[in-house]
Order: structure tokens, then sequence, then C-alpha cells
């Protein structure tokens, strides 16, 4: 399920906000997949992913409290995991690591074989060639459905720089793969 | 004899952007990872209980 269509009751955060570990719990178990298949995209690995999942959830409990239930909670808790990536990449780029690629193949499920594989692996490819805004412009849009003013709020930018980085994002997806 | 046309390449897919997104897979969390989560949080909440008592 995608991230954008995960409801939970407003009842629950209420209550994880006053501090009841196990509706926290409820919080994690409905978002961690979404959370999770978002940052793996972004990063390419599963150990770092896993971290940067953890590392997410641990802030989202740490500021819960200031959650405003007026707002729409996943594009809430989405601001918290684009910054803790972005911190991430911005420290990766800092320290010059050398990224450790995870084989896209190792991650499909035995019943994808049968289907559009190939293609899944170009859209990879094509992704992992991008910069990393453009790379989450696209996901956030395409993949987790959310629309312009959502992704705005989420990064944390104005509507039209959103518009213009999705043009932008667009044009280099289709030169990665050789579709322009 | 007749010679066969070579096959021309497989053109490029021209599916919509949306289409293409549409069939990426979904990368599943490990297994524990919820577990490690939860208890990250406990052990943070267990802290920070100590650290006000301390206080108090």
């Amino acid at each position: 399920m995608k991230l954008n269509q995960i409801r939970i009751e407003p009842e629950v955060i209420v209550s994880a906000q006053k501090g009841n570990i196990a509706d926290f719990e409820k919080i994690v178990s409905a978002y961690l997949g979404p959370v999770y298949n978002f940052i793996y995209r972004m990063v390419r690995s599963q150990a770092d992913a896993s971290d940067l999942a953890q590392e997410s959830f641990i802030k989202l409990y740490l500021n819960i409290k200031r959650y405003d239930t007026k707002r729409k909670f996943s594009t809430w808790l989405f601001t918290i995991v684009q910054r803790t990536v972005y911190d991430w990449l911005r420290h990766k780029k800092r320290n010059r690591e050398i990224l450790i690629i995870d084989n896209p193949e190792r991650n499909f499920n035995p019943a994808d074989k049968q289907d559009n594989v190939g293609e899944r692996m170009d859209i990879d490819k094509a992704l992992s060639g991008m910069k990393s805004i453009y790379k989450m412009v696209l996901l956030l849009y395409y993949f987790e459905g959310y629309n312009y003013r959502e992704i705005a709020e989420i990064l944390e930018k104005p509507i039209n720089t959103i518009k213009t980085l999705l043009r932008r994002a667009k044009k280099d997806f289709r030169y990665q793969l050789g579709i322009y | 004899m007749v010679q066969q046309p070579t096959p021309k390449a497989k053109p490029k897919s021209k599916k919509s952007l949306k289409t293409l997104f549409e069939s990426l897979e979904t990368h599943i969390p490990p297994i524990d990872l919820q577990n490690k989560i939860m208890q990250g949080v406990i052990n943070l909440n267990q802290n920070i209980e100590t650290k006000d008592l301390e206080r108090s």
C-alpha cells in the first residue's frame, strides 16, 4: 500500500501523543512498509534503509506531540523522513563515501520474475543516475501519489518550485531511460 | 534464395511515467525492523523517565 493511501484513526495518534506506546506501535506498523520502501529507493541499500527508517520513527516518537491534528499525518511524517534521508545523503557526500549499491534483482519477489523485471531494472537504474531532489519529487508524485501542494509541504518548498523540479525531473528521467 | 530482412531494434517503451512507476515493485522491510524500532522507543522512554526521576 502506498503511503498516501494509509489512514489511521485520529484517536490512535492522539493517544500516541499522550505517550501510549501500544498506539505508537500501531502507527509504526501502518507506515513502516511505505516509509522503508521510499527510503530504500532513495539510498539503494537495505542496511542503510533500515537504519534510516529506524531513525525516522525515533524522531517521530520524540516529536509526535508537536503534530497538529488538523494536518494530514502522512504528509507530516514524510517531512521527518525526507529530512532524515537528506541529512544522511549530505553527510555521505561530505565524507565522499563510496556507495555500495544493492543488486536490484536480489530484492525482487520470485513471482515478479514472469513480468516486466527488465523494465523495472531500467527504472531503478535511471533513478540511481538522477539528482536526489529529482528522484524524491518523482517518487513522491508518481509512486506515493502526492499532489503538488502535499509535496511542497513535505519538502518545505513553494508549489511553483515543486512544479519546476517535477518538470526537470521528468525530463532527466526520460533522458536516463532513453525515451526522451 | 531471398534474404530475410534484418529485424529492426525494438523501440523503447513509450509508456507514460505514471504507468512505469506503477510497475515498480515494493521493497519489504526486514522482518525484525518493527521490533528494533519499538525496542529503541522503549529504551528511549526509559532513559527519559530516569532523567525525569533524577531531576525531581
